[in-house]
């Protein structure tokens, strides 16, 4: 939807950083405002270290590939905090009046820290950070934005900004007068720095960022914020592509976190649940009839037919899904009654959208009085592009109703183990001790179908948008880069192996427990990831395989991790080079820490 | 058969002495409105949506009517049997209940009883328009 990625505003920044290390002898002349700017450059990589450093998430710990990586993110970060202790020690020598002096105008490193500081603003759009400063997802993009993908490639980039930023604090250094005591603590902020830039070098030889890591970054876009758009009488194509698209992205959001509501919320119905199940039905029918007119439009136009052809029939199961979800409703209900929500809005204006673009009625609703034939295919996809974006619109949709699917499973289980779900005494065809009341708990009889229906679903909504990121790639899609960041979470999934969607013992036993504290189920998991780690590698010893010790989980992280102070009290050790000796910190490092150099 | 259902059922619901047996009524309208139009939402038709939207929306207020505080327990109608209903003639039955179900609102004495017509009553309105022309 947006111009704007998150590699955007990130490669500008890089281009004014550059711009900084070459103009720096002009720039430096000022030391005081130099010093500033190299502190509020350090303050915000320290941020994106900080923030890189995965240690919060459970589904990384049993992640042994990135573990070179995870590393090297520790490091940078504990460098980065030195050097900014350094940096203030030597502004501080300096004298001058407190507090950051504005920088002059064009000055390249305040527009780098600017577009670093907005690039991470963009990021985290996706995410929702708690007050531990743990985060949680926002947005579909947010597993993206957590992937290992993005993790090795900012780990990379922050490390290669900190070497060009430990260049900078090294001139300003040689600049001061040989009497000043600054000089000295903005060279050990310089070694700091050049040691965090030194940090990713092992993690580079041994799981080298790729091009494909870097295109990722310029597929994450900032989260939708853009209000509602209800649809208006005639929009065209492209109007309605869009539109389309931006309702699947407020759907998504609106999704999220449903699951804890629906152990309490009144706003958690059966109304509102059989409401999505019926719209994901109507919404996969208009999608399949889209996705076949553009099929048929494959001859003239060159368009991958068989991708395709794929899709739609992937739709096509999927309409068949959600078409039984909604018959499983049957009488099964809430205590509380179908009220309107951003779920239903969104899915309701998407819905009508669809239906104007596949039906020849430029005021298609679902009544039967604007029914109408379907689009001719060569009206609804004259060229190339048309038919791009019309794919990349149905795309959309289908990955919204992929995230509903799943939202709404784990909603209705909630519901159900809550004993939400009723069902009424006229429908039951014995008598029973409860007959003189109009509801009873619904039974399992019932509600067992139910979440059955939900399961065969989320399948094949997953199976259809799985489709979709093949026809948009295939088809070179405005959606193909979405497609792509969804391809990449896919490999993690797969790299992480059994960890993907399955709870382990400990984590099981807290849920049953109904405990739902994040902390402790971080723990819980990272204490199953632990055990997942030793049986595997327990199972490697006795066939007689030793693995690489990049792939072996350090024992003193999962300690620490599953540790009752997880995650602020974390000890982390700190890595040793090839051959088994320490490096040893900046000379002067220690007295920056502490006070001035003598 | 079908026909013979739903004038037996309008019937209740016109002459409904207590609020008790409007809502009865009321629920094996919506009961017989949820289940007919499921069967009619075919993906064949270009008017699959009305139809789904149809068996929500009767679904939702045969819930408000069965939730209501005078709804009485027990057995009821065969519910969720299919009945061979015409298309014109769900409409037609489908067109009479906003009125039935706004005077029944009138009458009730309870609060959640007035609520349960009115919202029922709104439900009934969204189906009429929903299968408008669905038998043409």
């Amino acid at each position: 939807v947006s111009a704007v990625t998150f590699g955007d505003l990130l490669y500008v920044a890089a281009g004014h950083l550059a711009a900084a290390v070459t103009s720096w002898d002009q720039q430096a002349r000022d030391p005081q405002a130099a010093a500033w700017q190299l502190r509020r450059a350090t303050e915000v990589l320290t941020r994106y270290a900080d923030g890189m450093t995965p240690w919060e998430q459970a589904e990384t710990l049993d992640r042994t590939d990135l573990v070179w990586w995870q590393r090297a993110g520790t490091e940078i970060a504990r460098s980065l905090h030195l050097a900014a202790g350094a940096l203030d020690q030597g502004i501080k020598e300096l004298g001058g009046p407190p507090g950051a002096p504005e920088p002059a105008p064009g000055f390249p490193l305040d527009a780098a820290v600017t577009g670093l500081a907005a690039a991470r603003d963009l990021l985290y759009t996706h995410l929702t950070v708690s007050p531990d400063d743990s985060t949680a997802p926002r947005t579909e993009w947010a597993a993206t934005a957590r992937s290992a993908q993005v993790f090795r490639t900012m780990t990379d980039l922050a490390a290669s900004w900190s070497e060009q930023l430990g260049q900078m604090a090294g001139q300003l250094a040689v600049l001061q007068p040989g009497d000043s005591v600054a000089g000295p603590q903005f060279a050990a902020a310089g070694q700091w720095l050049r040691l965090a830039g030194a940090s990713a070098w092992q993690a580079r030889a041994v799981d080298p960022v790729s091009a494909g890591d870097h295109t990722l970054l310029f597929a994450i876009p900032p989260a939708a914020t853009a209000q509602r758009e209800a649809p208006r009488p005639a929009e065209a194509r492209a109007e309605l592509c869009r539109g389309i698209t931006l309702s699947a992205s407020r759907l998504q959001a609106s999704a999220r976190g449903s699951a804890q509501q629906a152990l309490w919320s009144p706003g958690s119905t059966a109304g509102a649940w059989r409401w999505t199940a019926t719209a994901g039905a109507v919404t996969s029918h208009l999608s399949a009839a889209l996705l076949r007119s553009v099929a048929r439009r494959a001859g003239p136009l060159g368009l991958p037919r068989e991708q395709l052809r794929a899709a739609m029939h992937a739709m096509a199961a999927a309409q068949a899904r959600w078409h039984h979800v909604a018959g499983q409703w049957g009488h099964l209900t809430t205590e509380t009654r179908f009220l309107a929500s951003g779920t239903v809005t969104e899915a309701s204006d998407l819905l009508v959208r669809l239906g104007r673009l596949a039906c020849d009625n430029p005021a298609w609703t679902p009544a039967a009085v604007q029914r109408a034939p379907l689009r001719d295919p060569a009206l609804l996809a004259p060229d190339e592009p048309a038919a791009a974006g019309i794919v990349a619109a149905v795309h959309h949709s289908a990955c919204a109703f992929e995230c509903v699917a799943a939202a709404d499973l784990e909603s209705v289980q909630a519901a159900t183990r809550a004993q939400r779900l009723f069902v009424p005494t006229r429908t039951l065809s014995e008598p029973s001790s409860e007959i003189g009341r109009a509801y009873v708990v619904a039974p399992e009889g019932q509600t067992w179908p139910l979440i059955q229906a939900y399961r065969s679903a989320v399948t094949a909504s997953a199976r259809a948008a799985q489709a979709l990121d093949q026809a948009a790639l295939a088809i070179g899609a405005p959606s193909q880069f979405m497609a792509q960041a969804r391809e990449a979470r896919r490999e993690q999934e797969r790299r992480s192996g059994p960890r993907s969607g399955l709870w382990g013992p400990v984590e099981t036993e807290i849920l049953q427990l109904g405990i739902r504290d994040a902390g402790l189920l971080r723990r819980a998991a990272t204490i199953d990831a632990a055990a997942r780690t030793l049986v595997a590698e327990a199972a490697n010893a006795s066939a007689g395989f030793t693995p690489p010790s990049g792939e072996r989980a350090s024992p003193g992280r999962r300690r620490g991790l599953a540790s009752p102070d997880f995650p602020d009290g974390l000890s982390v050790p700190v890595p040793s080079p090839p051959g088994g000796r320490r490096r040893r910190p900046p000379q002067g490092a220690g007295r920056a820490r502490s006070g001035p150099a003598a | 058969m079908g026909l013979s259902e739903t004038d037996g059922i309008g019937g209740r619901l016109a002459g409904a002495a207590t609020a008790a047996d409007a809502l009865a009524a009321a629920w094996d309208a919506f009961d017989l409105v949820a289940a007919a139009a499921g069967l009619y939402a075919n993906p064949a038709s270009a008017q699959y949506a009305a139809f789904m939207f149809t068996a929500a929306a009767a679904a939702e207020a045969r819930d408000w009517a069965g939730m209501a505080p005078s709804m009485p327990g027990g057995p009821g109608r065969q519910a969720g049997r299919g009945p061979s209903l015409a298309a014109g003639e769900l409409e037609e039955f489908c067109r009479a209940l906003p009125g039935h179900l706004a005077m029944a609102a009138g009458q009730a004495e309870l609060a959640g009883d007035r609520e349960a017509f009115t919202r029922a009553a709104a439900a009934a309105e969204q189906i009429r328009m929903l299968l408008a022309g669905c038998g043409e």
